[in-house]
């Protein structure tokens, strides 16, 4: 097996800051976010009922806000990862837990749907821009030693994981005990908590002479879509959000045409939770060890197993639990590795940025594989066609993947143009 | 406390929240709930 190169373009850089703020410090606050951000919008999907019934809408009325939400979370993503790499996360993180705030609570006092979209959707999926994966990334790859960096990428990755899994019994009950308003009220209180914990994340001012932008943010673009091995990372994260979206929305309903009892579908759900936390922690863990590219070829070949299997085989409450074990295991456990590979390649100064250009093509395949899912199931009767289709993006996802070169890349003079 | 103990109480801890939250999901009136909830949205 090949060995891992750690050096990187910020520590191979002669004029790069040190380390400035301590990891236990990082991974303690940027987990904490994460689990916030990541947990809060994961139990959404509760709210569809109690609200539309509430106000008398349609259910298109709240979809089309959740896929606004997503893409604007996509969106605002480069944006947003731009504003963490110049001014740094903590400033982003605040705005952004203002914007979580205040969108919980106008999507609680929204009375029409074009109010709703604007609050459960724009402002919302700009809110997680700003206090999600990327943003404190980058953080982790200025602060915390390449020879850690995966591994630290992984404990944060599965916070967040966490968060999803815990998130959604916790909503539910406050759903129940408080009603669907009260609920985001108090979500919205939950989601201000990300300010005092960006704290944490605050990373001083370092001196211009060793510190001022080695790289223009039009080159570090142009360097990294120039760059093959970006673009082959970008295009396998493109899969990842398409399956994870197109499992997580339509399985239920799968499931439910299969003619399983509905606490199967809760219980796979639970599953994929539970092993999600494990497959994230332990991908960041073993890209410390192997390399990156070769990890994500893997997860990808194994989600195509796994789903050709799952199709193919009896359905059966055993298989299903079975399936919703392994695919939670490949669930987020992209995630390390890929953001890793991009802050190895091109270093830590644009890391947020960078992350946030891979993680729309994420959000891409995301809205891709819940729209596709529901047309597809329109036009054919069944999800046949998806999950094949599923089994192939996942067989490019991995030939994509082996190419992939994690070394840093060489450059040869300071770009400031 | 030695560096082994100490990641073993922080295993154990790890280990016993994940249990709860599962068992949370496992809960009669949690699996109903979640079960309506997600059957009405299709």
């Amino acid at each position: 097996m090949a060995c891992i190169d750690f050096q990187d373009n910020d520590r191979m850089n002669p004029a790069s800051p040190p380390l400035r703020l301590s990891m236990s410090q990082v991974l303690l606050c940027g987990a904490a976010i994460v689990t916030l951000s990541m947990g809060i919008r994961h139990g959404f999907g509760l709210f569809l009922q109690p609200i539309t019934m509430d106000r008398g809408w349609s259910r298109e009325t709240f979809a089309i806000a959740m896929a606004v939400q997503n893409l604007a979370w996509g969106l605002a993503g480069p944006v947003a990862g731009m504003w963490a790499d110049r001014f740094g996360a903590f400033r982003v993180l605040v705005i952004g837990a203002l914007l979580y705030a205040l969108g919980l609570v106008t999507m609680a006092m929204a009375t029409s749907g074009a109010a709703f979209t604007g609050s459960a959707g724009l402002l919302l999926g700009m809110a997680q821009s700003g206090t999600t994966y990327a943003v404190v990334y980058g953080v982790i790859a200025r602060n915390v030693d390449p020879k850690k960096r995966s591994w630290a990428m992984g404990i944060t990755a599965a916070a967040g994981s966490f968060g999803q899994f815990l998130m959604v019994p916790v909503e539910s009950h406050l759903i129940s005990g408080l009603g669907w308003q009260n609920a985001l009220f108090i979500l919205g209180c939950a989601a201000l908590a990300i300010a005092p914990l960006a704290l944490g994340l605050r990373e001083p001012k370092a001196a211009p002479n060793t510190t001022g932008p080695s790289q223009s943010v039009s080159s570090a673009l142009r360097e990294a879509f120039a760059y093959p091995s970006f673009r082959w990372l970008t295009a396998g994260y493109f899969v990842c959000g398409f399956q994870v979206v197109f499992i997580g929305v339509h399985m239920p309903s799968y499931l439910r045409d299969k003619g399983l009892a509905p606490e199967v579908a809760t219980t796979a759900l639970a599953l994929i939770g539970l092993f999600n936390v494990f497959g994230t922690y332990v991908a960041g863990s073993l890209g410390q060890r192997l390399p990156k590219p070769y990890i994500l070829t893997a997860i990808y070949t194994l989600r195509a197993v796994a789903i050709t299997i799952f199709v193919l085989a009896p359905l059966t409450p055993f298989s299903v639990y079975l399936f919703a074990s392994v695919i939670g295991v490949l669930w987020l456990s992209t995630v390390p590795p890929t953001n890793a590979i991009v802050a190895q390649i091109f270093g830590a100064q644009y890391m947020s940025m960078l992350g946030g250009f891979v993680f729309l093509s994420h959000q891409i395949g995301s809205f891709l594989g819940v729209w596709l899912g529901g047309r597809l199931f329109d036009t054919t009767g069944s999800y046949t066609v998806v999950w094949w289709l599923s089994v192939a993006l996942s067989v490019l996802a991995a030939l994509a993947n082996l190419p992939v070169r994690e070394t840093a890349i060489v450059r040869s003079a300071p770009q400031t143009t | 406390m030695n560096h082994r103990a100490r990641s073993a109480l922080v295993t154990l801890a790890v280990a016993l929240v994940l249990a709860a939250v599962f068992l949370a999901y496992l809960s009669p009136h949690l699996v109903v709930d979640l079960a309506n909830r997600v059957w009405s949205c299709f």
